[in-house]
């Protein structure tokens, strides 16, 4: 286009006109996990289309909370009419738990395929489940199951498979497995055991969560308190 | 009453080119085996064309067309056609019968009965209706002409009397031909006719002939008393079909819905890719009949032909009724894969039992879940993955023992659900189940556990409540149980839920706090 002509359309357009930028992918919805102190943490909670794994600190216990914060999220998502699935690869769900955290069993897919070999079976339930579409939260539980390395090509799947069904992919997992390729990491250690009363009662567990990864933000802080003292 | 009659005239032809497409506009024939003197059942328009018709010897039909394609009639494949034809005609009306299979010159024809009463409310006339039946039959692979009469027999001689005069084959394609005979024109439709076309014995057709009387015509003209007198009640009989007069039963309301689509392969197969392929070609003739009949899969049975003799059977059920046929094929390709035939497959037999399709309101308040058809196919497959008995929502199991395990149908917006409320207050951290148990070591210090060494947890008892104990199925020698259960965090960290099992006299880990 000559000079002259661009001049006049620049000047008709006037103040509608603006200077080109990149603009900025709208932020994912959340997933509120029910932990008021995480969610501030997290802005929100777990992004949904998107996979956040929730792992054990190196070198802590098994007992740090890390399927208590699952099982908060699971309840969150069922209180609001929605629907979840879990993928208990370990075989360790335990439903009474699970009630007795508002968790609505009837709104929960429960598949619990064979851990062997190295859980080939429950990554592709999780992907299946993810291509359905609709559910707003699928939760892989891969706690003491060999599982796929951080290197493996299984997790980029996972997340394009997330990120094209909005399902909130979450992996719960002994330690880091999922790499580069989670949205949001948190690695759990077990702070205090609560043992009270008369007769002693184990009444519960106080554990540190730590922000690992957050691939679309800095967080002003990286570590929350979670108290579940009954 | 009104019955059409849909007759495939070379019925053997097309249920070959069903399920090899690719001999279409090839010379064709099939033969009755594989000798050399084996008996040409029919023949395509193309081998028509170069002189060949049913009745030659297989050796006779390749001298004269050395390019022909001779295949041996598959029962299996003419089973298929047949059952298609009553998926077809139940598409249209829910009385349908299928003739029985007919000798000599008829050998390779297919033909099939529904009722056409009232469909005036749907066709605009019956000639109307002939077409529509006509051109979903084309539509299949199995185009045939219609005829529409008072009784089964007026109808097939009407599809018999739509072939275009002078012409022995109809062609694979073309217009539907369609002839209605109208109610009382029967006498007309017959008078011109030869007896034998009624079905009459030899016997009485020879006595007949010995009077002149070969026609229905000539047979109505003779006084009726006389005749009854003369011939006996055969002869009535043989008047009253010609008068049009068939007093048949009904047509009957075919029972169930159960799909068979088989093949009888050319060579033995024993890779589970070439087994695929044979069986998404049943499978996509299967959905095309489910489509007919409005109706989806709700189990499949798969029975493979093994070379030697054998025969492999085995059932798929789905957790919803399904039509996809990606999906159906997955499920059969991991039961193959699962349990391997144990010998090379000759022949395949896939049996659908037909279910109506999940349909679902979907609810304008509630957040949308999966699509209905999207939540039958993940369960579907989850099911093949998982396994049928590990697939569902969860329940609280209504049963005292510890390890009780409840699993429910998925079905979510079905039946009572919980209210949406939350937990009383902070809730104890939750449990992580091991199952089976793992065996632990204990060593005990007054009475209680101190010092634990078992794959879960190991070391020195830090903190302790309990026991709790936990009794039932005293009634039963197998079922019955005893713990004494503890909470416990042992050196290393870890919170377990040990217990005591009374009956069996050991000590075991149940849980992990997490």
């Amino acid at each position: 286009m000559s000079r002259p002509p661009l001049d006049a359309l620049l000047r008709d357009l006037g103040h509608r006109l603006r200077r080109g930028s990149a603009t900025s992918p709208a932020a994912p919805p959340r997933l509120p996990t029910g932990e008021p102190e995480l969610d501030q943490l997290l802005e929100g909670g777990l992004p949904c289309g998107r996979l956040s794994e929730i792992s054990a600190s190196p070198g802590a216990a098994q007992s740090c909370g890390r399927t208590s914060l699952a099982l908060s999220l699971l309840a969150q998502v069922t209180r609001r009419q929605e629907l979840a699935a879990l993928v208990d690869a370990a075989g360790a769900f335990d439903p009474s738990s699970a009630g007795s955290r508002g968790v609505q069993l009837e709104r929960v897919l429960w598949a619990r395929p064979p851990a062997r070999p190295e859980a080939r079976s429950a990554l592709r339930c999780a992907e299946r489940l993810l291509l359905a579409r609709g559910f707003a939260l699928v939760l892989l539980d891969l706690v003491g199951v060999a599982a796929p390395c951080e290197l493996s090509p299984v997790w980029r799947q996972l997340a394009r498979a997330a990120a094209g069904s909005g399902s909130a992919l979450v992996v719960l997992s002994a330690g880091r497995i999922t790499g580069s390729s989670a949205e949001i990491a948190l690695e759990l250690l077990a702070r205090r055991a609560h043992f009270g009363g008369s007769p002693a009662l184990f009444t519960g567990l106080e554990s540190e969560v730590a922000l690992v990864r957050h691939r679309a933000l800095t967080p002003r802080a990286t570590r929350a308190l979670l108290h579940r003292v009954a | 009453m009104r019955v059409a009659c849909l007759r495939v005239p070379q019925l053997l032809l097309v249920a070959e080119l069903r399920a090899s497409p690719e001999l279409a506009g090839r010379a064709l024939a099939i033969a009755a085996g594989r000798e050399a003197r084996a008996e040409i059942l029919a023949v395509s328009p193309e081998a028509a064309a170069r002189g060949l018709c049913a009745g030659r010897t297989r050796a006779q039909a390749s001298a004269l067309c050395p390019e022909l394609c001779v295949r041996v009639a598959s029962p299996a494949l003419e089973e298929s056609a047949r059952a298609t034809l009553l998926d077809l005609a139940l598409g249209f009306s829910p009385r349908a019968e299928l003739a029985p299979r007919r000798a000599g010159l008829f050998a390779a024809e297919g033909c099939i009965y529904l009722d056409a009463s009232g469909i005036a409310a749907l066709f605009p006339s019956e000639q109307g209706f002939g077409a529509a039946l006509s051109q979903r039959a084309s539509a299949l692979g199995l185009p045939g002409d219609v005829g529409i009469g008072s009784s089964r027999l007026v109808a097939r001689i009407a599809a018999l009397q739509a072939v275009p005069a002078g012409s022995s084959a109809r062609p694979l394609s073309g217009e539907p031909a369609v002839f209605v005979v109208p109610a009382g024109g029967e006498v007309g439709l017959f008078a011109r006719l030869p007896l034998d076309w009624l079905g009459a014995s030899d016997a009485l057709l020879e006595r007949l002939a010995r009077f002149g009387i070969r026609s229905s015509g000539e047979l109505l003209a003779l006084p009726r008393r006389s005749l009854i007198t003369r011939l006996g009640p055969e002869a009535e009989q043989l008047a009253r079909l010609a008068r049009g007069e068939g007093g048949e039963l009904p047509l009957p309301v075919p029972a169930g819905a159960r799909l068979l689509e088989a093949v009888d392969l050319e060579h033995p197969l024993d890779r589970l890719e070439p087994l695929c392929f044979a069986l998404q070609a049943l499978l996509s003739r299967l959905r095309e009949r489910l489509a007919l009949r409005q109706l989806a899969v709700g189990e499949l049975e798969l029975e493979l032909d093994l070379d030697g003799g054998g025969r492999d059977s085995r059932r798929i059920g789905l957790a919803a009724p399904s039509a996809d046929p990606r999906l159906l094929l997955r499920l059969l390709r991991a039961s193959l894969e699962t349990r391997p035939a144990e010998a090379a497959v000759v022949g395949l037999r896939l049996c659908a039992r037909g279910a109506p399709a999940p349909s679902d309101q979907l609810d304008l308040f509630r957040p949308a879940g999966p699509a209905p058809a999207a939540l039958s196919q993940v369960l579907n497959e989850l099911r093949a993955l998982c396994g049928t008995e590990r697939v569902g929502a969860p329940a609280i199991p209504d049963d005292f023992h510890p390890d009780a395990l409840a699993l429910h149908p998925f079905r979510p917006g079905h039946g009572i659900e919980s209210p949406c409320a939350g937990p009383d207050g902070p809730a104890p951290p939750a449990l992580r189940q091991l199952r089976p148990p793992v065996p632990a070591q204990v060593r005990l210090q007054a009475g209680l556990p101190a010092e634990i060494s078992s794959a879960v947890a190991r070391g020195h008892v830090l903190q302790l409540a309990g026991p709790w104990r936990s009794t039932g199925g005293w009634w039963s020698r197998e079922g019955r149980f005893a713990y004494d259960s503890f909470d416990i965090q042992t050196s290393d960290g870890t919170l377990i839920r040990l217990r005591l099992d009374r009956v069996r006299k050991h000590w075991e880990i149940d849980a992990v706090y997490d």
